[in-house]
């Protein structure tokens, strides 16, 4: 064991160029990449944080969103609630309105039916009268109707007051009045002459009488002047049937009416408990 | 029975002569800068890289790690020294197990050499860090006459560092060739694991041991500008934990 003097400088020449050489070549390469990729690694981590940030603070706004959402949406289903509650008033109210209406539009419908009816029965009836009676009169007592009319018609001329004469002849004086007669039957010659003469009785002047023939009247004569009426028709026999008959249906129907309103009712109620079953 | 790698010469001519030391040395040199070449060629900052990158890091990194665990700052220019003292001598030992090789650390040479280099470094790197004026302060701290046993210190140690290094390896090897005559068979192998074992922990001693003998000229002078920086470093640990 002895210091070789060549060798030992020349280990420290080799140690002093390794050191240069690893140096160079070795510690700072990888230093330098070590800390570029430690640098990298933070950035990474940093941009990761700032990422975790940034989607907390949009999961921040997503949820504030989502709340106004739904509060709109809240919102939103109260005011349709609302309207359609109010719809639905609207509709029943409109829906009671058109059913008043038509029940008013039905009743008087029913009214005028009520009123063809009669006027229906009363031009038949009395054509049944008529025929019924003409064909009466025929057989028990061999007389036709339309003279037994004209008859009483006479008679009833005959009949008439003081005044109601002066009345009817004061018709005639004054101006050129005709006097109209009016029957449903054609009035034969001979029976003009009848009720010409019967007229004759009390009225001096001329006299102006035209006959004519009404389908109106149903069954019977009548004498028009100058706003004076004599008549004799079935018209007031058949008034009072048909009094009668109307004052029937009338109990009848309302009847009838009293118990539909009597269900209209129980409907109603039945419905109104089903709407606050259905709101509660 | 003469086991230094300096008896056995290859080439000589006057006083310049090659022996074994300085052969297997060139050979050491040659191999770490070969695996260097290798781990850098292809440097990659990515997480992914080449294994033998990722071999040279771990222990570069390893180096640092101490460094920084030792003198309680960042590692910073002492990994050249040390780094390249600790990978010399550990390689040096390490091919130890490959047949007909003579590590050149078993030379007092070699290690004389070494620890000569530490002898100056210690008042480079302190010039470097507080200037001449600080760097001869220390001699004369805290009494003048406190410099002649400064510089018995200075001498000792760098004897030290040089025989124990010496010593280990040398006494490693002889110690094989020893038990080779004595008891041939298994024994020699385990010593030879034994050998290797010392060969790193030696290592590792000197390169530590050059360090601290840096590192205390450096902090020496400045106690304060010290105390500082391993506050500073307790904090970084702290906020790393």
């Amino acid at each position: 064991m002895q210091i070789d003097w060549f060798t030992f400088i020349a280990q420290i020449v080799n140690f002093l160029i390794i050191l240069a050489l690893l140096k160079y070549f070795l510690y700072d390469r990888i230093v330098n990449a070590m800390d570029k990729r430690e640098q990298k690694i933070t950035d990474q981590l940093q941009q990761a944080e700032d990422s975790r940030k940034q989607a907390e603070q949009e999961e921040e706004n997503f949820k504030t969103k989502s709340q106004e959402l739904e509060k709109q949406r809240d919102e939103i289903i109260n005011q349709a609630k609302e309207d359609a509650e109010a719809e639905h008033k609207k509709l029943i109210k409109k829906a009671k309105t058109e059913i008043e209406q038509q029940q008013a539009q039905w009743r008087k419908s029913l009214q005028q039916e009520q009123n063809n009816f009669f006027q229906n029965l009363r031009q038949k009836m009395g054509q049944q009268i008529g025929t019924l009676s003409r064909q009466i009169l025929h057989d028990l007592a061999d007389d036709d109707l339309e003279d037994r009319m004209i008859k009483v018609f006479i008679k009833r001329l005959h009949g008439l007051n003081e005044d109601e004469r002066n009345d009817i002849a004061s018709l005639t004086k004054n101006s050129e009045q005709t006097i109209i007669v009016r029957s449903s039957f054609e009035i034969v010659k001979k029976a003009r002459q009848e009720i010409k003469e019967a007229f004759a009785e009390f009225v001096e002047n001329k006299l102006d009488l035209k006959f004519e023939t009404s389908s109106d009247l149903i069954c019977g004569i009548e004498m028009i002047a100058n706003g004076q009426k004599l008549a004799w028709s079935v018209d007031g026999y058949l008034d009072n049937l048909e009094q009668e008959i109307s004052r029937a249906l009338k109990e009848e129907t309302a009847e009838t009416d009293s118990s539909s309103k009597a269900s209209a009712k129980k409907s109603n109620r039945s419905k109104s408990e089903a709407e606050t079953n259905s709101n509660s | 029975m003469d086991i230094s790698p300096d008896s056995i010469v290859y080439w000589q001519r006057g006083p310049i002569k090659l022996n074994a030391t300085i052969v297997f040395s060139w050979v050491v040199m040659v191999l770490l800068l070969f695996v260097s070449w290798l781990a850098t060629r292809r440097l990659s900052v990515e997480p992914k890289m080449s294994r033998w990158q990722n071999l040279i890091e771990s222990i570069v990194d390893y180096m640092r790690t101490q460094i920084r665990a030792v003198i309680q700052q960042q590692s910073g220019r002492y990994l050249y020294f040390v780094g390249t003292l600790f990978l010399f001598i550990s390689l040096s030992n390490l091919l130890v197990i490959v047949p007909g090789y003579h590590p050149p650390t078993a030379s007092i040479n070699t290690t004389a050499a070494l620890a000569l280099c530490v002898f100056f470094a210690v008042p480079i790197y302190s010039i470097m860090q507080k200037g001449l004026k600080g760097y001869l302060q220390r001699y004369i701290k805290p009494t003048v006459f406190m410099l002649p046993f400064h510089i018995i210190g200075e001498m000792s140690r760098t004897l030290s560092l040089a025989v124990r290094l010496f010593g280990n390896i040398m006494s490693g090897t002889l110690i094989v060739a020893i038990l080779l005559s004595v008891a041939p068979l298994f024994l020699p192998i385990v010593m030879e694991l034994l050998g290797l074992l010392i060969g790193q922990i030696q290592a590792y001693i000197f390169a530590v041991l050059a360090l601290i003998y840096i590192a205390s000229g450096v902090t020496a002078q400045d106690k304060n500008q010290g105390d500082q920086n391993e506050n500073n470093n307790n904090n970084d640990r702290k906020e790393n934990d």
